[in-house]
């Protein structure tokens, strides 16, 4: 009897043999039964602020307790992460951190929200699903940071218990995906309007790269794109590209290509853009209507933030995101 | 025959060769990102083409052989220049993206084929061409003087003057002229066509070739190797081999550069810099400092750079009569220096993944800088930065960095893994990140990005604490002659870069080494004992392989003592091609050959052991290279006399150059990097004193 | 470079510390992935 399985858990679909591991690194096929190597062993434990993530409009100026483990759906070229997204399990000093001793460590450190992030949560899915139900039971949040490679069944499942999402929209061509990423568009659009659906607050995050996606036109299509299938409210990140990884000898993307990204992005009417990694006005948030500044930022950290209730303190508009 | 005609051709034989070998090398370099690793792997391909070629050589029967063989050496130099531009389109890799171990291998075997398997026909052709018997010695002679003559030209006329072009269409044209001078057929002149052809045609694409789609807005030949800047918008970024030194403006950078490193120190006013942009320069300036040295070794990137500076601010630090910009390697500077003179001392270098860079991360050069810091000095050095994790590799890699300091320094302190920042003093060092903040707001500086809460952030006490954990684990040293965060730097580019064949590499151990050889050596001595052809051919083989292992120890302890070998490298090879010309000349009329054989092989293994000796000085350095060419000079010549027959004279060239490609390989890619310099010299020591017993053997029953 | 007693010395405790090691990875029991289907 053949003992292969099928993972249905990414795009990438791995077909595994009796004792494969998969592209991922984080399964393996073990007698015709598929299990997760990476459960309850994440090997980044850290706390960070929320802005770091980054998520703008979820509960500023709070911590998350940030997990993560080796392993990774996609392997792109300018990683930052590679250490341990590229990695496999055994090659990591791991820590043995169970779902509950997640959540009981969240609250040690006083964060409000747990925070799946630095490499591909699905690699980590049962770990992460586990630890998110736990979490909801003592009124912690669920955030993530993922590039939205995922099947849609999982996703939704996913959904019910994750508050936030924040999504790497690397690029918006299929080619730079298959190239760079050795992945593909389409699922994480689809990702992107699942998680919509879903209620689960959205935010995106578009690392700029030069020569490779910096295009302007391209950028233009992706906000439209962004505008037409999620509205205008969804915060979009522009972060700045050091040279990582494979990518070590190209050049940081100038600052103008980051102004012009977030002139672009706003003159295609999506109300919420910012500029990541850099002192910028692009840091902070500006009430749409009454254009005050509510939150002020300075890198990680919040000087100000004229939000309550959910309102903007002048003129009382309602501010999309999840505030409290 | 003419006078002239008996020596010129021969001599420029070995000018072309030793030039192109150069030029060859320099390009190749900088395709695989400055690696001098690759100085061996193309020693050795070259070495196993010249000698294929030979082989061929000795076989054509062809009229007019010789003259065609400078025609075609001087067809093959442009073409063969441009196959090493084009290595990194036809792997299609990105800009900034560099070339796996095992496409460094094959691409360097591919695009050196077609070029020196011609060089390697000249040898034997040119015999044929003297005519005369003993013509061999006289010919190997010739050419090792032109190449002496090559290595000094390129290292004194040529390096940072002649772009590579250029010089190939130079040297096309005096080949051309030599076909001519040989044949005595004015007609062949009209072949000036096709080198000029191609300079003319090609010169524009061979410099973007390998930067894939960008155009580059200037490239620059320097004696340090090759300098590209890449323009994206307002923004230039300056490349060294291929290497991204630094990206100006990028006032982000520069500003986290300065003010991180100038807040822990109360009071700092004399600063000391290291390489980088100058654009961090004018971030100093708003202190209130006394002075700021600012030292990198390659004129042609200060030119440069101060030509590019676009903001006035930045013209004006370097105007600024605080500032005092120093064109000289830093480790010489500061060794002279001696005395505790600096507040500050930035190194603004690259990771430590070449030899020469590693010279600045030992716990030598640290020594040395602290000598030159004042009482309450501070040294700070930035290294690899990562988020979330710091994988194995990375954690040995800066580990044996952060514990070559500790072993220097009483205080060393680190940031958040995002920052890799270290930084090392004698007093102890505040870093709460809040007394950091309070000096920085006291300063009232202005600045555009850098801000008060990123001492929160980089100073944070969980990540701080994760950290000096990760690297406190490692408990390896760093030294000049013991370069092991080189060679961890190098374990963690193989991790990136891939190439699964440096991984297996790497894991190789000592005594996979041990028993190997002595599988090989075993037989090898059954099979020699007491056989006198058989005991010489192993000499000839054993010194073309000690003198070419010999060669790289030499030119990489230079790299880690000294630095810059693009520099120096004409100059190494150039002694020691004079060194073997005087040997074979020393040698040419000897009684009791066989004896001197011996004799020589005694004095390489005296020299091997005494080696560290002649390390201590520069000057030594040359003497040690010219001792051990006139010795392997001496050896080729004294096996061929003690042969007696001088038919087999291309047999024994054949073992020697099968020897040199294996001595320049396997020290180049594992011995050298895995075992260190020493371990080397004493691999050698080894496989001598086997071919030293070898011929004891025969004299017992020979003499 | 290594000697031989070192040599020995390594294989030795390489050997039991990789007995070793498979006993503790025994003990550990995978967790069953979720999402995926048998194809046979
Ligand atoms: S999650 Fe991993 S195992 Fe599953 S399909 Fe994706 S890459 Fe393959």
């Amino acid at each position: 009897m053949a003992k292969t399985v099928q993972c249905e858990l990414c795009p990438n679909a791995c077909v595994l043999e009796n004792g494969q591991h998969s592209r991922c690194r984080a399964r393996m096929n073990k007698d015709g039964v598929l299990y997760s190597l990476v459960y309850g062993k994440p090997c980044a434990v850290h706390v960070d602020p929320i802005e770091k993530k980054p998520f703008f409009h979820f509960l500023p100026g709070t911590t998350a307790f940030s997990i993560a483990t080796a392993g990774c759906v996609l392997s792109c070229k300018f990683c930052q992460n590679w250490q341990i997204s590229q990695a496999r399990p055994e090659d990591t000093d791991n820590y043995d951190l169970p779902p509950d001793n997640v959540v009981r460590q969240a609250i040690f450190y006083d964060c409000r929200s747990i925070t799946y992030t630095y490499t591909e949560p699905t690699v980590f899915y049962e770990y992460m699903y586990d630890t998110a139900i736990i979490a909801k039971k003592y009124k912690i949040k669920n955030t993530m940071h993922s590039c939205g490679y995922i099947k849609e069944k999982p996703l939704r499942k996913l959904s019910k218990y994750m508050d936030a999402a924040d999504i790497d929209l690397k690029a918006f061509t299929e080619d730079f995906y298959n190239r760079i990423c050795s992945g593909s568009l389409k699922p994480v659009l689809n990702s992107l309007v699942v998680l919509k659906e879903e209620g689960v607050w959205l935010e995106i995050t578009n690392l700029v790269i030069p020569t490779l996606n910096d295009d302007m036109k391209t950028v233009k299509e992706m906000c439209k794109w962004i505008l037409k299938n999620l509205g205008p409210d969804v915060p979009i990140h522009f972060s700045r590209f050091f040279p990582h990884y494979k990518l070590t000898n190209l050049p940081p993307t100038p600052l103008e290509t980051l102004t012009e990204t977030r002139k672009t992005a706003m003159d295609a009417g999506l109300k919420f853009v910012y500029i990541g990694n850099i002192r910028h006005e692009g840091e902070n948030t500006f009430c749409p209507k009454c254009k005050k500044m509510l939150i002020e930022r300075i890198g990680y950290f919040v000087k100000q933030n004229n939000i309550s209730n959910g309102k903007c303190r002048f003129c009382s508009t309602s501010i999309p995101g999840v505030w409290s | 025959m003419g006078h002239l005609n008996t020596f010129i051709p021969f001599i420029v034989m070995g000018i072309t060769s030793m030039i192109l070998q150069i030029t060859v090398l320099r390009l190749l370099l900088s395709t695989f990102s400055g690696n001098e690793l690759d100085i061996g792997i193309t020693l050795s391909f070259w070495l196993i083409y010249v000698g294929l070629g030979s082989y061929v050589g000795g076989r054509i029967r062809l009229r007019h052989a010789f003259t065609l063989s400078f025609i075609v050496v001087s067809l093959l130099a442009q073409p063969t220049v441009l196959m090493i531009k084009a290595i990194r389109p036809a792997l299609s890799l990105y800009p900034g993206e560099a070339v796996s171990f095992t496409y460094t291998i094959l691409s360097t075997a591919i695009s050196l084929s077609p070029l020196c398997f011609v060089i390697g026909l000249q040898f034997p052709l040119a015999v044929s061409y003297a005519g005369t018997r003993d013509a061999a010695g006289r010919i190997y002679s010739l050419e090792a003087l032109g190449a002496f003559i090559g290595g000094v030209l390129f290292t004194f006329v040529i390096s940072g003057r002649l772009g590579v072009m250029e010089l190939c269409f130079s040297l096309a044209l005096i080949n051309i002229f030599m076909a001519v001078y040989i044949s005595r057929k004015k007609i062949i002149t009209l072949l000036i066509i096709i080198p000029l052809f191609f300079y003319i045609s090609l010169c524009k694409i061979s410099t973007s070739l390998p930067w894939h789609g960008i155009e580059p807005s200037q490239t620059v030949e320097s004696r340090y190797g090759e300098i590209t800047v890449i323009q994206v918008r307002e923004q230039s970024s300056i490349y060294v081999n291929g290497q991204l030194f630094f990206t100006y403006p990028d006032i982000p950078s520069e500003e986290l550069k300065a003010h991180l490193s100038m807040a822990f120190h109360p009071s700092p006013s004399k600063i000391l810099v290291i390489g980088g942009s100058p654009g961090s320069l004018k971030e100093f300036l708003k202190y209130p400092v006394d002075g700021i040295d600012f030292i990198e070794l390659n004129l042609k990137i200060v030119e440069l750079s101060s030509r590019l500076l676009s903001q006035q601010e930045d013209r004006d630090a370097l105007k600024d009569r605080k500032v005092r910009i120093i064109v000289e390697d830093a480790r010489r500077f500061i060794k002279r220096l001696k005395k505790p003179t600096y507040d500050l001392l930035i190194l603004n270098l690259p990771q430590p993944s070449t030899a020469s860079i590693n010279r600045f991360y030992t716990s030598d050069f640290f020594r040395e800088a602290r000598g030159i810091l004042k009482d309450n000095g501070i040294l700070t050095i930035t290294i690899s930065s990562s988020t979330g994790y710091i994988g194995r590799r990375m954690q040995t890699a800066s580990g044996s960095i952060y514990n070559s300091l500790k072993s220097v320094f009483k205080y060393v302190g680190v940031t958040a893994q995002e920052y890799g920042g270290l930084f090392a003093s004698d007093t102890p060092m505040n870093t709460d990140p809040e007394t950091l903040e309070d000096r920085f707001v006291q300063r009232a500086l202005k600045t555009r990005y850098f801000n008060q809460y990123i001492f929160r952030d980089a100073f944070s006490p969980l990540d701080v604490d994760y950290v000096r954990k990760r690297l406190s684990d490692i408990k390896i040293i760093n030294t000049d002659l013991q370069p092991s965060a080189y060679l961890y730097n190098l374990m963690l580019w193989a991790e990136v870069h891939g190439g699964k064949a440096l991984h297996c590499l790497l894991g190789i151990r000592g005594w996979h080494i041990i028993s190997l050889s002595g599988v090989i050596i075993i037989p090898v001595l059954f099979l020699t004992f007491r056989r006198k052809r058989r005991v010489i051919y192993l000499s000839i083989f054993t010194t073309g392989f000690s003198s070419m292992a010999f060669m790289l120890a030499i030119i990489l302890a230079y790299q880690a003592l000294y630095g810059y070998v693009y520099e120096m490298i004409g100059m190494l090879s150039a002694i020691f091609m004079i060194g073997l010309w005087a040997g074979a000349s020393l040698c040419r009329n000897i009684k009791n050959a066989l004896r001197l054989l011996f004799y020589l092989e005694l004095m390489t293994i005296t020299l091997a052991f005494t080696s560290t000796i002649f390390f201590k000085s520069e000057f030594l350095f040359y003497v040690f290279n010219l001792l051990f060419g006139t010795i392997a000079g001496g050896q080729f010549s004294t096996a061929n006399l003690s042969m007696g027959e001088p038919e087999m004279a291309g047999r024994l060239y054949g073992l020697d150059l099968i020897g040199s490609f294996l001595g320049a390989f396997i020290p180049s890619i594992i011995l050298i990097p895995l075992f260190g310099i020493s371990h080397t010299l004493l691999f050698i020591v080894g496989i001598k004193t086997i071919s030293a017993v070898m011929i004891v053997s025969l004299r017992a029953k020979v003499i | 470079m290594m000697t031989r007693r070192e040599f020995f010395r390594f294989f030795i405790i390489g050997g039991i510390l990789s007995l070793l090691g498979k006993k503790v990875n025994a003990g550990q029991k995978p967790k069953e992935a979720m999402f995926w289907r048998r194809i046979d």
